[in-house]
Parts: C-alpha cells; sequence; structure tokens
C-alpha cells in the first residue's frame, strides 16, 4: 500500500499522464518497459547511462514480475526519461567536451 | 544575406575543426603538465605522484606514519609468489613479458597493433595466463592487483613512458580516451576534468581532490577506505559512481583508452605504484 | 510582505512549486531542507559547500552563509539549484532539477533550510 502511494506521488510528479491513465494492463507496462529499454541501449552506447535509470528500469521490471503494472508502467516511464535525460546529456557534450581541455 | 553568413561561418570553421581533430599527444602533454605547473608553481612535476599528498599536512602526516610499515608490502610479497609460481605448462608470467616482466611496468597501457587495442598491465596479465591455459583474474581487485603490485614495484622510479605509435588506431584510442576524460556524464553532470583539473586541491567533503597530472603514477594501490588493495580501473568505477553513471565493464575500451590518455599524460614522472592512500 | 507576494507569484507560475511554497516556510520544510542539503546520495550541498552546522564541508564552491544576500531572489535561487550549466556554462555545479536528482519540491525545502543560513 505504502508502495502503490509513492508510486503514484512519483507519476504524479513525473508524469501526471500515468497517474491519470490509472488502468495500467500487463500490455502498458511491457510496451513502457521495452520503450524504456531501447532508449536505454542508446544511452549505454553513449558511455552515459545513469545509476538512476537502472535502478528505476531494475524496478519496472520487479513490479511487473509482480503483477503491479501500474507501478512497473510508471517506474519504466521514469527509467524512460532518465534515459533521455542523458542521452541528451551525451549528445550535447560530443561537442562541448572540448570547452574543457587543458590549454 | 542569411545564408552567405552560415557560408561565411562554415569556411572559417573548417579548417579549424580539421585541427582539432587532428591528434597531437605530444603536444597535448606539454600543455598538461605545463597547465598544473602554472597552477602550483611551488610543486615539483615528480611530487605529483603524491596525487592528495600534497594538499594535506595531516594527510601527508599520516601518510608518513602509514609508510613505516606499507600496507601494500603485503600484496606485494603476495605478487612475487604468484608471479613465480609455474602454470601448468611449466612457465610462469616471465615468459609473457620482455625482459622477464621485471622492470617494465612504466611502459603500460600499451598499444597493440596486433589486435588494435591498448593493453593495460592488468590486460596483460590476464592474456598471459589465458595464453598458459588459465582463467581470467578479475581486473580490480585480488590477486591481479597483488601481482601488478610486485610488477610495478619492479619498476620503482622509473620515468612513465606510454608510447604511442603512429597507427591511426592508436591515435583514436588516444582521442577517444582523451574525449572520455574530459566529457560530462552521469546523473551529476561531471567529468573528470571537472573535480581532477577545475577543481584539483580543493577539498570535495574530507577528500583533498589530487591533480589530474599524476593521478595514474600510484597504481595499484592500497586505500584505506577500501580496506584492501584496487587497479586504476577500481578508481575509475568509483569516480563514475561519485557522478551517479553506471561504471563500464573492467575490460572496456573506454576504460583501456582513458587509462592510455591519463598515463601519456604522466609520461617522465616517476613510476610509484604501488601506493598507498587515505 | 513582499515576500509572500513573490512566493505566490511563483506557486501561480509554477505549478509544482505551489505546494511547497505557499506560505512561510515550515519548520517541517526546513529540516527536510537540511536533511536534503547534507544526504549524500540527495542534495549532497555540503560536499562541495561550506554551511554553518555542515559536517566536513568541502570548499569547491562558495560558503553559502547569510544566503539571503546572496541570492535574495528565490527564483533565481531555484534556477541555480535546478540547472546552474543553463545560467553558466562553466560551472561544475549539477543540474539538481532538469537531472532529477531532486524534485521541484525538494530543491523548495532545500531553498527554505538555505535562507535560515
Ligand atoms: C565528483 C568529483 C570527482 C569526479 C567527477 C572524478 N573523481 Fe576521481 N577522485 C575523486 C576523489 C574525491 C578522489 C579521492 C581523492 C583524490 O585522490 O583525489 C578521486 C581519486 C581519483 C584517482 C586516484 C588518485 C590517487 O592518487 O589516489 C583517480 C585515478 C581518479 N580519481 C580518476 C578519475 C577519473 C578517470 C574520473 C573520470 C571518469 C574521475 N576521477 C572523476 C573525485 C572525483
Amino acid at each position: 500500500m505504502k508502495r502503490l502511494g509513492a508510486a503514484v506521488l512519483l507519476s504524479v510528479m513525473i508524469c501526471p499522464v500515468v497517474a491519470l491513465a490509472g488502468s495500467a494492463t500487463k500490455a502498458s507496462a511491457d510496451h513502457a518497459i521495452a520503450s524504456a529499454q531501447t532508449k536505454m541501449k542508446i544511452a549505454a552506447s553513449n558511455q552515459d547511462q545513469w545509476i538512476a535509470t537502472v535502478d528505476a528500469f531494475k524496478a519496472a521490471k520487479a513490479a511487473e514480475q509482480k503483477g503491479d503494472f501500474a507501478i512497473a508502467e510508471a517506474e519504466a516511464k521514469h527509467a524512460a526519461t532518465l534515459a533521455d535525460l542523458s542521452i541528451a546529456q551525451a549528445k550535447a557534450q560530443k561537442k562541448l567536451w572540448q570547452n574543457e581541455i587543458v590549454h | 544575406m542569411r545564408l552567405a553568413f552560415i557560408a561565411l561561418a562554415l569556411t572559417v570553421s573548417a579548417p579549424l575543426a580539421q585541427a582539432a581533430s587532428q591528434p597531437d599527444p605530444a603536444a597535448d602533454m606539454k600543455a598538461f603538465q605545463g597547465y598544473f605547473l602554472k597552477q602550483f608553481p611551488k610543486l615539483p612535476l615528480a611530487a605529483y605522484v603524491n596525487g592528495p599528498y600534497n594538499f594535506s599536512k595531516s594527510e601527508s602526516d599520516q601518510w608518513k606514519q602509514i609508510m613505516e610499515f606499507p600496507p601494500y608490502q603485503f600484496a606485494v610479497d603476495d605478487g612475487k609468489k604468484l608471479f613465480e609460481t609455474k602454470f601448468p605448462d611449466g612457465k610462469t608470467y616471465a615468459s609473457c613479458f620482455p625482459n622477464g616482466g621485471i622492470g617494465i611496468a612504466q611502459n603500460y597501457p600499451m598499444f597493440d597493433a596486433k589486435t588494435g587495442k591498448v593493453v593495460t598491465l592488468g590486460i596483460a596479465i590476464n592474456r598471459c595466463r589465458v595464453a598458459n591455459g588459465q582463467k581470467k583474474l578479475k581486473l580490480t581487485v585480488g590477486p591481479l592487483a597483488d601481482i601488478s603490485a610486485y610488477m610495478t614495484s619492479t619498476s620503482d622510479g622509473k620515468p612513465i613512458n606510454v608510447v604511442i605509435p603512429h597507427n591511426p588506431k592508436a591515435l583514436a584510442a588516444y582521442e577517444a580516451g582523451k574525449e572520455y576524460f574530459y566529457t560530462r556524464r552521469g546523473q551529476l553532470n561531471f567529468s573528470c576534468a571537472s573535480c581532477h583539473v577545475q577543481a584539483a586541491g580543493m577539498h570535495l567533503r574530507g577528500d583533498v581532490l589530487s591533480p589530474a597530472l599524476g593521478l595514474t603514477a600510484a597504481f595499484p594501490l592500497y586505500r584505506s577506505s577500501w580496506g584492501d588493495m584496487g587497479t586504476l580501473v577500481r578508481r575509475f568505477i568509483g569516480c563514475n559512481q561519485k557522478v551517479k553513471s553506471e561504471p563500464s565493464k573492467p575490460d572496456s575500451t573506454a576504460y583501456r583508452d582513458l587509462a592510455y590518455f591519463m598515463t601519456y599524460m604522466d609520461n617522465g614522472l616517476p613510476e610509484s605504484g604501488p601506493g598507498a592512500r587515505p | 510582505m513582499k515576500t509572500i507576494i513573490t512566493v505566490v507569484a511563483l506557486g501561480l507560475l509554477s505549478s509544482v512549486a505551489a505546494a511547497g511554497v505557499a506560505a512561510a516556510a515550515t519548520p517541517a520544510e526546513i529540516a527536510a531542507g537540511e536533511k536534503l542539503a547534507t544526504t549524500t546520495d540527495q542534495g549532497n550541498c555540503d560536499a562541495c559547500h561550506m554551511f554553518k552546522g555542515a559536517d566536513e564541508a568541502g570548499n569547491i564552491g562558495p560558503e553559502l552563509k547569510d544566503v539571503k544576500s546572496m541570492v535574495p531572489n528565490r527564483k533565481e535561487f531555484y534556477a541555480i539549484i535546478y540547472d546552474e550549466e543553463a545560467r553558466n556554462p562553466q560551472t561544475i555545479m549539477p543540474a539538481f532539477g532538469k537531472n532529477q536528482v531532486l524534485t521541484p519540491k525538494q530543491i523548495n525545502e532545500v531553498i527554505d533550510f538555505m535562507y535560515t543560513k
């Protein structure tokens, strides 16, 4: 119960749409997990996977196994958001790193 | 009009981009060492191998006390035994290295033209094991750290001498390591340089941040906070985690290239591993 | 009065802030902010900044003292914690908000706490 509360709170904070959805199914959770996974692969190939992304993803998988699809979907979407942020960071750094070079 | 402006910008930036993409490790190293020598004019080049101890009297006093019975001595002794133990095929580690593995640690990481990859001392030790029918060891801690500690101890004081041959793959590996070092990553958005260049000598909580120059010179080392010996990649993993970034694999290309760049920057400094840190 | 107006304006501007700062900071909010500011895997402010009451603080960033006159504008303070890199590309201050290390509510709690320093 407490976990559900936390997950709802999390989803309200991060993505209000999720909270409204309310009717997460196995299919919707699996879809969110797959989509997070794709993004995480890109982040990893940029050598910029965040620990929080992996944590959220693991939580999503664990919830999915237990049949807590709402939590699974919220966590997976959180992982995807974090992966997106790290991908954007890596992209920007492809140029910006040069500013830090010691001259 | 706007188009013309863009075209102008392109012509101006093109030669610059080209210059930037032509790696010049020797010039980089000169600038790198020069930067720190100017930043800390009282610190002679060779002192950089002492990392944080240059900046904290209490830590360096503690260190002097610790060094009366160096905590890495067990590792060196154990490493020597392992180094001299015969593989089932009758050969030893000595058969895999130039000069029987003695006094050569300062030349690592090395570029291996055959595989087109950078080989660290740890990876070379594992290659030797595989060549003699043995399993690879962990690259971060344990027996491999001990063997590295022994081999490094036989190079004590020799100038670090990493070579980047005129091979496009070697230069690319160097550039990749350089980019890794200066690239911000992790949820906290730090590069290695954020802490070890921009904040060098300052305090991150209780730790003094060692300058990037000399960072690799005392590895493998005993850290009191680890409670045992660790290799350079163990430290890479720890520093990645500090910025909330997933570490790479210990034998990853990313870490090999990073070690290649960083150790090349330390060329000429005295090899001073194994070391000890708070 | 002025602060209340600022705070209310801020609350209206940013829906997420509304919960945190609708009124003057409560002791609970300040305590929550202190915990965030000194907890290693959260705000961890004292890893880099000295402030009164911090234990083994670092000195990479400026000392946080008399913070109300340092950053009198709460919105600006929020922006510094949210993503200082957007304002100063060279900074090594992490983007706690943009990178979701801290939630908007948590950032506001940190501000509440810092305004007591
Ligand atoms: C958030 C700050 C921070 C960042 C970013 C960081 N480090 Fe560190 N690093 C530390 C601290 C703290 C220590 C321990 C004190 C010291 O020796 O500097 C340390 C120590 C080290 C050491 C051991 C130095 C010695 O003499 O014992 C190495 C090597 C190192 N870091 C490499 C790296 C590399 C490579 C990166 C980038 C991937 C990196 N660090 C990024 C904070 C950081």
